[in-house]
């Protein structure tokens, strides 16, 4: 693995420190992420919900590796990232991987979810 | 009279717009599917765009509005105001073309009979120059007349052309409206509503809610549920479909309709199932008139965890109470494989 690559990965936490159906917000060296976890999976994502913009540690619930936003109920599998019933967005990951027991993650570049994906050709601001 | 242009990628709906009106309450009035939750400023779900400087806002501090983008001309269509014609661009994947079959409508109104029901709650009562028939778990927003904003309150009944209509409301520290009521001297006092609204409601009359049902609720959170529960014993739901209810505060003397929840609980005394939970005492004994209600100590989601192993499998749920509950009680029932839309909640906050 070449340097660049190398210091695009970051520790992000243990795995201990994450239990089964939990959600997490944990700071990268330049921005924040959520960790959440499926059974032995991980899984990184922004820590905000592809919706609205709510912090998902705090408005997310994950129950049987289905992650569901509080705020208007919208669900993905959080193991693929799909959208389930109303969501119309689905989630990112970072790319991820155990390694001696912690998280990594590819953290080189912010993953921001396009809010603005509507804009009608009409509106020009 | 200005005209509003909702438009997205699913079509375009031009509607008027009464003076003083808000861009939600003008689509809604005429039938347009808007986005929205609370009404009031508070749950942002209502975030549209304006060309920058078309509308006003009423509100500019509304908790609602802290993350939008002027720059993009976002704003809340429950706080924005127009005096010219303009065009907002409605997010999300809506069918504007759609027509609501119900629609909400501006009343003028009288507030009175104030009535404490427990030491921070007290009920009141909104009579309307005309009628208005609602669905059961609705809201209307009431304005007081002099202040600043609308704030939404559930009815606590069901029924149908109402001019009377039953809210309940509880003590908030420095709350403006709630400050009001509980001061005493607001006797009687003129307002303006705007409602029905809402959509964590229940027809039972619709064959996929002719079901059994799971309340889970924390003090003034009750609100929209005794008026879903009203309707329920309105058309005997009870006689063949159960209830699992349970009702927490933080002390004993907080307690409130509890003569209504008996008055349900007669109704099919087989079939309805209500616990009572204390938060911040020791619960052991029932309380004395009320001995078909057990008493537990804990909040409610921990309560209903605790005794309703297996009982919420194809309920139909409704939510009501402070955010942390609200949180507690979903996570429970989404982890016994309850669908999100068999889960209906208004948030509060
Ligand atoms: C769907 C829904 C249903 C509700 N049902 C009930 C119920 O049945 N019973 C109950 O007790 N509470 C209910 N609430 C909460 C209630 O609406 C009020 O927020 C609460 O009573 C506090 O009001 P207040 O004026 O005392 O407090 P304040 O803090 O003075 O105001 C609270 C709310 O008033 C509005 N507001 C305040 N200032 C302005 C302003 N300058 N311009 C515009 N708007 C303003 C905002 O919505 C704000 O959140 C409900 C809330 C929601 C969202
Ligand atoms: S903000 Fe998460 S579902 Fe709407
Ligand atoms: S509907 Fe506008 S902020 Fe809730």
């Amino acid at each position: 693995m070449s340097d660049a690559t190398e210091t695009a990965w970051q520790q992000v936490c243990s795995t201990t420190d994450i239990n089964d159906g939990e959600l997490k917000r944990f700071e990268t060296s330049e921005f924040a992420v959520v960790v959440a976890r499926v059974g032995d999976e991980f899984r990184v994502i922004p820590p905000f919900c592809p919706h609205m913009a709510e912090p998902l540690h705090e408005s997310g619930i994950c129950r049987g590796g289905t992650l569901t936003c509080s705020k208007h109920l919208w669900q993905w599998n959080l193991l693929t990232g799909e959208e389930q019933g109303p969501a119309e967005r689905p989630l990112v990951f970072y790319e991820s991987e155990i390694r001696h027991g912690d998280v990594w993650a590819k953290v080189d570049q912010e993953l921001v979810y396009e809010f603005d994906e509507e804009d009608d050709d009409d509106f020009e601001w | 009279m200005p005209t509003v242009t909702f438009l997205n990628k699913q079509g375009r709906v031009a509607v008027d717009c009464q003076e003083g009106e808000t861009l939600l309450q003008a689509g809604l009035r005429q039938g347009v599917p808007l986005p929205y939750g609370c009404g009031a400023g508070v749950c942002s779900t209502c975030v549209a765009r304006a060309r920058p400087g078309t509308v006003e806002t009423d509100w500019a501090d509304a908790p609602g509005a802290q993350n939008l983008k002027h720059d993009k001309g976002e704003c809340l269509l429950c706080q924005s105001l127009v005096t010219d014609d303009c065009e907002i661009l409605v997010p999300g994947k809506i069918d504007l073309a759609q027509t609501l079959a119900e629609t909400p409508a501006h009343h003028r109104a009288r507030l009175h009979d104030v009535a404490l029901v427990a030491p921070d709650v007290a009920t009141f009562q909104v009579s309307l120059e005309g009628q208005s028939d609602y669905t059961a778990g609705q809201y209307f927003l009431v304005r007081l007349e002099g202040m600043q904003g609308y704030r939404p309150y559930s009815m606590t009944d069901f029924q149908r052309e109402a001019q009377t209509l039953n809210f309940v409301i509880k003590r908030i520290p420095n709350g403006k409206f709630s400050e009001e009521i509980f001061s005493n001297d607001v006797s009687e006092a003129k307002v303006d509503v705007f409602g029905p609204m809402g959509l964590a409601t229940f027809d039972p009359s619709d064959p996929n809610e002719a079901r059994d049902l799971v309340c889970l609720v924390g003090g003034s959170g009750i609100a929209g549920i005794m008026s879903v529960l009203d309707r329920a014993v309105s058309v005997n739901h009870f006689e063949s479909h159960r209830l699992f209810m349970v009702f927490g505060v933080r002390r004993r003397e907080d307690f409130f309709f509890l003569d209504e929840l008996k008055r349900i609980k007669e109704s099919a005394p087989d079939n309805v199932s209500i616990h009572l939970a204390v938060s911040e005492e020791e619960g052991s004994e029932e309380l004395d008139a009320y001995r078909d209600f057990p008493l537990h100590q804990g909040f409610v989601h921990e309560v209903a965890e605790r005794l309703g192993d297996g009982m919420f499998e194809n309920r139909l749920a409704f939510l009501g109470g402070p955010p942390a509950m609200l949180t507690g009680s979903l996570a429970l029932l989404l982890g016994a494989g309850l669908p999100v839309t068999d889960i209906r909640y208004d948030r509060f906050g």
